[in-house]
């Protein structure tokens, strides 16, 4: 792209050694349901030019969202003032492995008037199928990126994609009472199904109503087992992840530190970041490092296959870059029915949603347990509130009792039920 | 300032409009164990409209602020509105119409310092703490400032221009002991540019100190029991309560769903020593860590009283919630960046100091803890809450114990504020907080310590 060159001539003109700068232009069109109306229209068109300089060694980056050479004459400017004026880091540079790549997956199908439709029609349904069930909030918007990567080592990238994305907050409201909020969001390669029914959507908007009659749990404190909701695994999994990224490795706090090839978790946990999968409506074909994305392992039977580092992160560690930097997540599937992992409970919950803070270095966690239910005996009981569960994150992932069949596709993750054992549960 | 230019496209303004022009420019440099791992400035502006028609909203933005640009995204709001009328059917009635003038700008005037003298300034708090503790695992600093810069012009007359910058220092050091990790994190700074906070790198020493001491008690502390406790909430974490767990539920969008404060405002919610404001710009005539003086759909912004001695008064709300509530508008309507609409937002939310003395407060109490510390807090529709609380003591005979590790405290806020029975007469503003809500937005919290009970998520 010619406006890249340019920045990346005008880098080097003014001092910089090395030089990556990157373009996305964002056309967004956004249709919001609030309070029974859909009553916004919102459209953007962005740009976000990023400029990375290396002097000596030393670092500085800039984003602008202007693209007139003024600006970009004037960011130039302070960059190269900045990156001379930072510190020395033998690790700074920019991604040698030199590619000319172009990935397309544009479907380019905005239609504002099936948007409409599709809201319109979720709103009915759910007003008619839960009487008791407030909707929140309901966003439908489509989005469409164009990304484009140059270096002054030669890489060369650039792609385009379109997706939809639905995102809904909801709960369940009978005279004086209310239920716990519950969300969910789903990327979409198109509108061909009605909202209601895509992913978890369909029991979660039943248990929200069920969390009318939530009851705080009789036993107020026992040790017993957790069954994870695919929604609740993906923001779990989350708080894992942050141990295998830059910060955490290249501190030396990470609790994965030195452990590539060895088994760290269950055998029964394969997680694999998929950047590139058909399975996925969200394609992150490269990163902001310049580094061409990969489907790939990050644990496979419990083994650790990869770090997520970026390059700088990799080159600070002196351990290999990640296939990506953890997007895309897919859980492989188990061999358990959901039904037969209830049976095997004796006593515990379904975690639906977790309320909690990021777990402590050590893996501690503590938080609530929301839209969750008591389980007994093999039976769900009933929904409970004013639940907490304590325990630690990589005792979790090492004490799996079993995984789902089902897994439930969000568009940007695959995700099924898991069953763990040992998580401390008290309430009021 | 951009005002006069916005002013010479207000012919093209054919219902009710606002058009701002947005500047957001952040700046965020991170040490990590000496090594600066990121050096970096964002700067993200340009102008949006929206336009509201016949009970609908278009909104449309762009980067650019050329005059055909203006003109085009003008255009293209009222043409989303009308589509949306087109299709559906809702007319409440007309928005609150009342022009107001203002100019309020917080930048510094001193002159602005270069980027090497703030990575300076971070090394020599890093050469300290590490030389001094040399047993730290990890030391992270991380300078992190936004600046807000809002041109507002209204279809009503409205003419605004707002510079609120805020400049934070977080600092998280992390020991190892017996081979497990223990990290403590704090936040200093607030409203104001670099210059105004961050002048000599020795003013931080003793909050350096503090959080060493801190981390160390931590990592020979106990975890908690869990259980249903009585405890002391700390000045910052009664400012997450106040914030999240009571705040967020009384604002309209959130009362009109059905959020559990629908049904209680003018009962009691709390015990009458308990007085909840939301402060649009200034506390004891001094501003307040985001202080709001018009909002962004042009309404001069007021302080909200949400509890009054215990019973709840009032709620936060935009002009369009104004007409359904048949209120006045309250100044709640903040966006984020210039592509962004505005929603109804918190501006500086606080429980009100009270009587007692944190001491007498810990010597009332027989078996519980003092929470000092937290990293972050959910709420939701039920007032249902949960926070991280990351450094506390126990409290044994009404005397300090041991220090704790990280737990999580939750509760139900309407029913947690009905167990208040003492609250502090010190009054300490967090002016680190970014609250999410569709769109980030920075935040006030604050308040006294207070006395209560609520469950424990200990071992």
């Amino acid at each position: 792209m010619e406006l890249l060159d340019k920045c990346l001539a005008l880098l080097k003109e003014k001092g910089a050694d090395e030089g990556e700068v990157s373009l996305t232009h964002v056309q967004n069109e956004e249709m919001e349901l609030k309070n029974g109306n859909i009553d916004l229209l919102r459209s953007r068109d962005e740009y976000y030019l990023n400029l990375n300089a290396i002097i000596e060694k030393k670092r500085a980056s800039i984003q602008i969202n202007k693209i007139d050479e003024e600006a970009i004459a004037e960011a130039v400017s302070e960059l190269i003032h900045n990156a001379e004026n930072s510190q020395i880091d033998e690790a700074n540079g920019v991604s040698d492995q030199v590619q000319e790549r172009d990935f397309n997956n544009c479907k380019d199908n905005y239609d504002p008037e099936l948007m409409y439709k599709r809201l319109e029609n979720f709103n009915k349904e759910v007003i008619a199928a839960y009487p008791d069930l407030v909707l929140e909030g309901a966003v439908l918007e489509y989005q469409k990126r164009y990304n484009y990567y140059r270096n002054s080592k030669g890489v060369n990238l650039s792609s385009n994609h379109d997706n939809y994305f639905f995102s809904t907050s909801f709960f369940g409201r009978r005279n004086r009472e209310t239920s716990s909020m519950n969300y969910t969001g789903i990327a979409l390669e198109n509108l061909d199904e009605e909202l209601y029914e895509l992913a978890s959507l369909p029991y979660l908007l039943r248990e929200s109503v069920e969390h009318l009659d939530a009851r705080i749990i009789d036993n107020k404190k026992f040790t017993g087992d957790l069954i994870i909701t695919p929604d609740c695994l993906r923001s779990i999994l989350y708080s894992l992840l942050s141990h295998l990224g830059n910060d955490m490795l290249i501190a030396g706090t990470s609790y994965f530190k030195d452990s590539l090839d060895k088994k760290v978790l269950d055998g029964k946990f394969t997680l694999k970041t998929e950047p590139v999968s058909d399975l996925l409506a969200i394609k992150d074909y490269y990163s902001g490092d310049g580094v061409v994305n990969r489907n790939d392992y990050i644990f496979a039977e419990g083994v650790l296959k990869n770090y997520l580092l970026d390059f700088y992160g990799s080159r600070k560690t002196g351990l290999q870059r990640g296939p990506s930097l953890g997007s895309n997540l897919v859980v492989e599937a188990g061999d358990k029915s959901i039904a037969e992992m209830v049976e095997s409970v004796e006593r515990g919950i379904i975690l639906a949603r977790f309320s909690g803070g990021q777990p402590a270095s050590n893996g501690d966690f503590s938080g609530v347990a929301k839209n969750s239910y008591y389980v007994e005996d093999g039976e769900i009981k009933y929904p409970i509130k004013e639940t907490m569960i304590s325990g630690n994150l990589f005792s979790l992932f090492q004490n799996i009792m079993g995984i789902s069949k089902d897994r439930i596709n969000f568009g940007y993750s695959l995700m099924p039920f898991l069953h763990a054992k040992e998580i401390v549960v008290s309430s009021r | 300032m951009k005002l006069d230019y916005l002013k010479s496209f207000k012919d093209l303004f054919a219902d009710y409009t606002e058009l701002r022009w947005q500047e957001n420019t952040n700046v965020f440099l991170k040490l990590l164990n000496g090594t600066l791992i990121e050096n970096g400035k964002r700067t993200v502006g340009g102008v949006s409209a929206r336009v509201y028609k016949d009970g609908f909203f278009g909104f449309a933005s762009s980067p650019l602020s050329d005059a055909d640009k203006i003109k085009e995204i003008v255009r293209k709001a009222g043409e989303n509105a009308s589509l949306l009328a087109g299709l559906g059917r809702k007319d409440i009635g007309k928005l609150a119409q009342e022009g107001h003038e203002l100019i309020k700008d917080f930048s510094t005037v001193k002159a602005r310092v270069s980027r090497k003298e703030m990575i300076d300034f971070l090394r020599e708090l890093d050469n300290y703490t590490r030389s001094k503790y040399s047993d730290l695992k990890a030391s992270n600093f991380v300078l992190n400032s936004l600046d807000m810069e809002k041109n507002l012009v209204t279809s009503f007359d409205t003419y605004a221009y707002t510079m609120v910058p805020r400049t934070i220092l977080v600092i998280v050091m992390t020991i190892e002991k017996d081979g497990v990790i223990y990290d403590y994190y704090d936040v200093i700074g607030g409203l104001g540019q670099y210059e105004d906070l961050f002048t000599d790198p020795e003013n931080f020493y003793g909050q350096i100190d503090t959080m060493y001491k801190r981390l160390r008690e931590k990592a020979e502390g106990i975890y908690p029991e869990a259980g249903y406790k009585e405890v002391i909430l700390d000045s910052r974490i009664s400012g997450i309560l106040a914030h999240e767990a009571i705040g967020h539920t009384t604002e309209a969008d959130f009362v009109k769903s059905g959020s559990i404060a629908r049904d209680y405002l003018n009962e009691r919610v709390a015990t009458e020593i308990v007085n909840l404001v939301d402060f649009a710009a200034e506390y004891d005539n001094k501003p307040c860590p985001v202080p709001v003086y018009i909002d962004d759909e042009g309404t001069r912004a007021e302080d909200v009283v949400i509890i009054q001695d215990g019973i709840l008064k009032n709620y936060m709300n935009n002009k369009e919630l104004a007409l359904e509530f048949n209120t006045s508008p309250t100044g709640n309507a903040r966006a984020y960046t210039f592509s962004d609409e505005p929603l109804v937002r918190m501006r500086n939310t606080a429980i009100l100091p009270g009587e007692n003395s944190l001491e007498e407060m810990i010597a009332s109490i027989e078996d519980g803890y003092y929470f000092i510390d937290t990293n972050n807090g959910q709420a939701d529709a039920t007032s249902e809450f949960m926070f991280g609380v990351t450094f506390g003591y126990e409290i044994k005979n009404g005397k300090l114990g041991r220090a704790i590790k990280d737990t999580t405290i939750s509760g139900v806020a309407f029913d947690v504020l009905k167990t208040v029975s003492m609250i502090s007469n010190e009054m300490y503003w967090s002016s680190g907080g970014m609250c999410g809500k569709k769109q980030m937005i920075p935040v006030g919290f604050g308040g006294p310590a207070i006395k209560c009970k609520v469950n424990i998520g200990g071992k």
